[in-house]
């Protein structure tokens, strides 16, 4: 009895214990999701159509629970992070762990893949600081650990030399692959905005309704705008007009070139997401009652529209045919994009958190209490 | 209610009805309702999705479970609610039970309130699962939470405005020194204040630090084991910086009040000095008038009365005239609500909770007794009695079995009523007109512009048409008619909180607005005219109301303020929209659903009794009226004797009914180390079952009778002797409890329980003797805090192998060693006096404070005995004692004494030291 007790006891300890990331064969050339929106404007329109029937392939689980980032994907690998403070490694075909890094404190953010590295912000209990982690996967060890004051629950932006960090009191750190700081700026602006890269320039918006754009190159703000009184959303860009909704659930299309609001429209309730734009002269955006539209991007014509009893924290992916939208209230909907019909509706017994991830004919979503779930679709 | 049976003494939980509960299953929500409240249950369902709706947008979250609503259709019917077991006292609007995820709420007769409750309830509902979602999702405890103040602030402050309550309570509180940041909330902790405080500092977060650090508040929960560290890290200032802001906020706010308002106490003469006091009203005498009122002063709701000389000046003290919450009749009064008026002739009318519904009494002054008594099964809930001018019709608001809120007269001498609304709009205080030609009253059936708000109505007796008298965008109440000029007054909460204003009308006596009378920083409650020009009025100071005249015409107003009505902006109507159900399967006849109500298991391992486990679980019904008990452990020693050694009982507990009842089946064996044989311990393996019933008469009796069968076997080690018994136990009780209590114990009222039993083994004849105990404790008040405590109990057991009585110890006969004192008879007695000693005594260190309460002091003499066959002697002990209330769970109780010893004839060496804990006798 006392043997059979010792080895249960001994089973119990080592299935607690976990192995960290190590990939010693992984090439470091190969394509993935590496990063929140996979470029530095984090587009989520993908140019192919796809059919409406997702085959599920399997299922696996994280300790915590995730925020609205997303997955990310290299190689064969999936990475996730998770509101526990844990940054896991999955196999894309099995959903087996590989392996994971343990944190005090939370992953709200989605990690980079930086050639050898993964970089990823923890903000820390029982602490007002955040760490920025510097991970190499292939040796298994860390490298760095950055302090970082206030929250990062903004997503960081993956450049070719680095990263780019906006924490919620509106400092942007730019560190460079090795993890030196080359510079900050303190905007003063508090924010909730994930922000992007374009021509140079970094955008996002601010709590008190300003848009603001820094030029990278003079590291300063060049251009300043107050066009809401409050925005907590993401936000995109499309040559020279920024979108993004605002906290009373209005969608501004801005020329910031010309300074010029184009035009706005309400949705009726507060936008946390960005919007997803596509190749055929639409945008889609959702807002957190469960409302989602598509807009012309030229005139802010309303094309369609449909309501849910959701939520919709996360933007949709998008094909030439379907978008896809994570719901809150425990669904992935599948929606016809030119008619704004769902087409199909997956229903989860827990919330749905995480944009979707596509990659490689598979879907890949987080939900609530850890879970991964992982679908094939087929390319039309 | 039958969970009286498991205490000696206790108040009951009477369940006067039998709810013939439903349910309706909309989207987000499983609505339950009875009777004829459907169609308020689709109004309030209707609330429910729309906030839903919109809180999922706040909270950016989804309740991802059918919420369970239960709506009662009036208070008197929510105070017998079973979702949970304690007493609802008058001022709970509702609530949110955690246990089952339950939201309770009753039905007050306004839609205004009923869809504010809703909202609030279930900003409750959306935060709790939401920080319980990100709690388990980051892995954190789940001990903690937000604090109270933060909790119910957020509650008030997303469910509804700024009101002329949170205005009234804010201003006393701030003005008066009570309130003023944040580390005044252990001030205010629990009351109503604090809930308005908290809202205050959300709306002051709001504006200073933005909306968004609401959330924020509450997304960051996880972070941060002190509440301060999470402030200070969300609005990303020390919390000593944020105080002073709030602080000053505070003061930017209510300061400037001073420069042209006056507080009552400058301007008006107090004539009450203590506790709460309600619903004035008006005895004139030819040589002094009097004033009676409903008030509570000493812990017991009661009507009062108070003589005022020539000049109005108080004689006495106010004497109590009727005592409350003592019998059944007069249960309770409603202390919030107006509920009292006089008539011309010497007729105190007034309501109280009598039963299953309210009453109305009529008192009469000169025969000082109670004259008539007016009650019916259709009216549950009464309010705002009025005498006619001629005395003989009584006007007053009631709420029927629908929820509706609607104007009743009486006839006086037949007692026979009329109803004269019958719609969903809330009507109240009506007033009959100086020729009892028409009723003034209040209601919010307002529209156009002003939808909704309480404006002042008259109805007309010959052609029972209702027409406005006053149209504002306000509130207003306390119609009154000042008798000696014939003008009309009322309070209205126009400019901020309610004063008293008065009623302008044009050459034609048609009413065109309404001219401001007075200008107090706190409200005025309620008024009265004592004569042309002195009013009598109720107002809030330091947290009581008490009353004080004042003179009229040395009322100090800024700017004349007057106020036009524009009655063309009176347009249209307006109708409560309802949840549209799709199909009638939505609506469904209640079947209990049990679900699990807690569960704990334990295995324990120690080195002589070996490895043992055991559970308890408890299920029970989404009304809570069923619950089942499920005991189960094990005892065994050895592997071999695990079968026969599992302790089993299963029991069924329904407190559905007036009736309570309860059954069922149990099986126990192991060693029993029975306490009257301290050196000897037995096997004993029993089993059999039980049925028992109670009755309550009243919330202060009730009759428990119980029988059990049960099969006993008794196997003595060491004697190596073995009893048999087939034993049942018949015993019927009577129980009385109208005590109120103090932080330590009861402070008034009285106690006793008067039981019989017999207990037979009907098998083998082993077992055969009766029982008799008598219990009587007497609570004498000396004053407000100080009590005069007795105790009178006799324990009477006779027969074969009749079961010993045990005593001795910090609870009865002090000095002893617990339970040394045994015997089959026994009694005892003690005297005590009670008496505050600290209220509060805080010890700071340079790191953290140490802070105690409610520490109380004793003075007590003990005497008693025990005995078998023969008498032996009596024992006794006096002293002195201190008492601590520890967080309102746990009483410390440390006595120093001295035993009277020798069959009462001499003293103990030295003192005795004793301490223990528990609730005084």
């Amino acid at each position: 009895m006392k043997i059979i007790l010792t080895y249960g006891l001994l089973v119990v300890l080592a299935a607690g214990c976990s192995k960290p990331i190590l990939l010693r064969e992984i090439g470091l050339n190969k394509k993935g999701v590496v990063s929140y929106g996979n470029s530095l404007e984090q587009k989520f329109y993908y140019d192919i159509n796809i059919s409406t029937d997702l085959k599920f392939n399997w299922k696996t689980q994280t300790q915590g629970s995730f925020g609205a980032a997303s997955l990310i994907v290299y190689d064969n690998y999936i990475f996730a992070s998770d509101l526990a403070g844990r940054v896991y490694c999955f196999s894309d075909s099995s959903g087996k762990e590989i392996g994971e890094l343990k944190h005090k404190g939370e992953i709200a953010v989605s990690p980079v893949l930086a050639r050898d590295k993964l970089i990823y912000a923890v903000n820390n209990y029982k602490e007002k600081y955040s760490t920025l982690y510097y991970y190499f996967f292939k040796q298994g060890e860390f490298y760095k650990e950055i302090k970082i004051d206030g929250n990062c629950t903004n997503q960081l932006i993956s450049t070719e030399n680095g990263i780019i960090l906006l924490t919620q009191n509106g400092i942007i750190y730019s560190f460079n692959l090795i993890g030196d700081l080359e510079w900050k700026l303190n905007t003063n602006s508090l924010t909730y905005s994930s922000p992007l890269l374009y021509n140079d320039s970094i955008f996002f918006n601010s709590l008190s309704g300003d848009l603001i754009i820094v030029d990278v190159k003079s590291k300063k703000i060049k251009n300043q705008k107050k066009l809401s009184s409050s925005f907590e959303s993401n936000l995109l860009v499309y040559g020279n007009t920024v979108f993004m909704g605002d906290t009373q659930g209005n969608i501004f299309s801005y020329d910031y070139i010309k300074d010029k609001i184009n035009w706005v429209q309400s949705t009726g309730a507060k936008i946390v997401s960005e919007p997803v734009f596509d190749n055929k002269g639409f945008i889609y955006a959702g807002n957190l009652s469960g409302d989602m539209f598509c807009f012309e991007i030229e005139n802010g014509k309303t094309i369609w529209e449909f309501k849910t009893n959701g939520v919709f924290r996360t933007a949709p992916i998008v094909f030439n045919n379907v978008l896809i939208q994570s719901d809150l209230n425990k669904k992935l909907l599948i929606v016809n994009s030119s008619t704004g019909k769902i087409e199909k509706q997956i229903d989860f017994d827990r919330r749905v958190k995480t944009q979707p991830l596509y990659y490689k004919n598979t879907i890949y979503v987080g939900v609530d209490k850890g879970e991964i779930f992982s679908y094939q679709i087929e390319k039309l | 209610m039958i969970n009286a049976q498991f205490y000696f003494f206790g108040r009951n939980k009477v369940q006067y009805e039998d709810f013939d509960w439903k349910v309706i299953k909309t989207d987000h929500f499983n609505i339950y309702y009875y009777g004829e409240f459907e169609e308020m249950a689709e109004i309030g369902a209707k609330y429910a999705e729309d906030a839903y709706e919109e809180y999922k947008v706040k909270f950016n979250h989804v309740v991802s479970e059918q919420i369970p609503l239960i709506f009662y259709n009036t208070h008197i019917h929510f105070q017998q609610t079973n979702t949970q077991p304690g007493f609802i006292p008058e001022g709970v609007g509702g609530f949110f039970e955690f246990l089952k995820g339950r939201v309770v709420i009753p039905y007050m007769g306004s839609l205004s309130q009923f869809k504010h409750v809703i909202r609030h309830e279930l900003v409750h509902v959306f935060m709790v699962t939401k920080i319980y979602n990100i709690y388990t999702t980051h892995r954190i405890s789940l001990e903690r939470f937000p604090e109270l103040w933060f909790v119910e602030g957020l509650a008030e402050y997303w469910s509804t405005t700024w009101d002329s309550q949170g205005e009234m309570v804010m201003r006393d509180a701030v003005l008066n020194g009570i309130f003023n940041d944040l580390q005044d909330m252990y001030k205010v902790y629990g009351s109503f204040i604090m809930y308005k405080a908290g809202q205050k500092f959300l709306e002051f977060v709001s504006s200073q630090y933005g909306e968004d650090k609401i959330l924020a508040l509450i997304d960051n929960s996880w972070r941060f084991e002190k509440f301060d560290d999470l402030i200070e890290f969300v609005l990303n200032e020390k919390i000593e910086e944020i105080n002073y802001k709030f602080a000053y906020f505070l003061k930017q706010i209510y300061f400037p009040l001073y420069e042209n308002k006056v507080p009552h106490n400058l301007q008006g003469k107090k004539i009450t000095k203590e506790g709460f006091n309600f619903s004035p009203g008006l005895l004139k005498d030819e040589n002094n008038n009097s004033v009676f009122f409903v008030g509570n002063m000493d812990g017991y709701s009661s009507l009062y009365r108070i003589g005022l000389d020539s000049t109005n000046h108080p004689i006495d003290e106010a004497q109590v005239v009727v005592r409350g919450e003592k019998e059944s009749v007069f249960e309770s009064f409603h202390l919030l609500k107006p509920s009292l008026a006089v008539s011309n002739n010497g007729i105190v009318a007034f309501v109280t909770k009598s039963g299953a519904t309210d009453a109305l009494h009529f008192y009469s002054a000169t025969q000082d007794k109670i004259i008539k008594r007016f009650q019916s099964e259709e009216i549950i809930s009464i309010e705002a009695p009025a005498f006619s001018n001629d005395n003989k019709t009584l006007a007053f608001t009631g709420i029927d079995s629908k929820g509706y809120n609607d104007l009743y007269i009486i006839k006086i001498e037949t007692m026979t009523y009329t109803r004269l609304t019958n719609d969903f709009y809330s009507e109240s205080e009506p007033v009959f007109s100086r020729n009892d030609s028409s009723l003034l009253f209040i209601s919010d059936r307002t529209e156009g512009l002003f939808k909704q708000s309480h404006n002042l109505f008259e109805y007309n007796f010959v052609n029972s048409e209702i027409t406005y008298l006053t149209y504002i965008d306000a509130n207003i109440s306390e119609p009154t008619i000042n008798h000696y000029t014939g003008e009309i007054y009322f309070t209205s909460d126009y400019d901020g909180v309610e004063n008293i204003w008065k009623l302008v009308n044009d050459e034609n006596n048609y009413p065109i607005g309404m001219s401001k009378v007075t200008d107090f920083i706190t409200p005025i409650f309620e008024f009265l005219f004592i004569d042309s020009n002195t009013v009598l009025t109720s107002a809030i100071e330091k947290f009581s109301f008490q009353f004080y005249l004042y003179n009229l015409n040395e009322s100090r107003v800024a700017n004349n303020k007057y106020t036009a009505f524009n009655f063309t902006l009176a347009s249209g109507k307006w109708n409560p929209v309802k949840l549209s159900l799709e199909t009638q399967s939505d609506r469904l006849i209640y079947e209990n659903e049990y679900t699990l109500d807690y569960a704990v298991s334990q295995v324990i391992t120690d080195p002589v009794f070996g490895t043992r486990g055991g559970a308890l679980l408890t299920l029970s019904d989404m009304l809570g009226d069923d619950k089942y008990l499920f005991l189960i452990f094990n005892t065994a020693e050895v592997q071999s004797e695990i079968l026969e050694n599992f302790n089993v009982a299963i029991s069924r507990v329904n407190s559905k009914l007036r009736t309570n009842y309860g059954y069922g089946v149990f099986h126990f064996s192991g060693r029993r180390y029975d306490i009257r044989e301290s050196d000897e311990f037995f096997y004993e393996r029993s089993y059999g079952g039980y049925f028992s019933l109670v009755f309550p008469f009243s919330q202060f009796q009730r009759i428990e009778t119980d029988i059990s069968i049960a099969n006993s076997d008794k196997e003595l080690f060491y004697n190596l002797g073995s009893r048999k018994a087939l034993l049942v136990t018949n015993t019927i009780s009577f129980v009385h409890d109208n005590s109120i209590w103090g932080p330590t114990g009861p402070l008034d009222g009285s106690r006793f329980r008067l039981m019989l039993g017999y207990t037979s083994d009907v098998k083998y004849s082993n077992v055969n003797y009766y029982s008799m105990i008598g219990d009587y404790r007497h609570y004498l008040r000396l004053g407000l805090r100080t009590s005069l405590a007795a105790r009178a109990s006799l324990f009477y057991n006779h027969g074969k192998e009749a079961r010993r009585y045990f005593a001795g110890g910090s609870w009865d006969l002090r000095g002893y060693k617990r339970f040394s004192i045994r015997g089959e008879k026994m009694w005892l007695s003690s005297i005590e006096l009670r008496y505050p000693l600290i209220d509060r005594f805080i010890i700071n260190f340079p790191f953290f404070g140490l802070g105690f309460f409610n520490i109380r002091g004793a003075l007590f003499a003990d005497a008693g005995s025990a005995w078998d066959t023969k008498y032996i002697s009596t024992m006794g002990s006096m002293g002195v004692g201190i008492r601590m209330n520890f967080l309102n769970a746990i009483i410390f109780r440390y006595d120093i004494g001295k035993r009277i010893e020798d069959n009462f004839s001499s003293m103990q060496n030295g003192l005795f030291y004793q301490f223990f804990f528990g609730w005084d006798f």
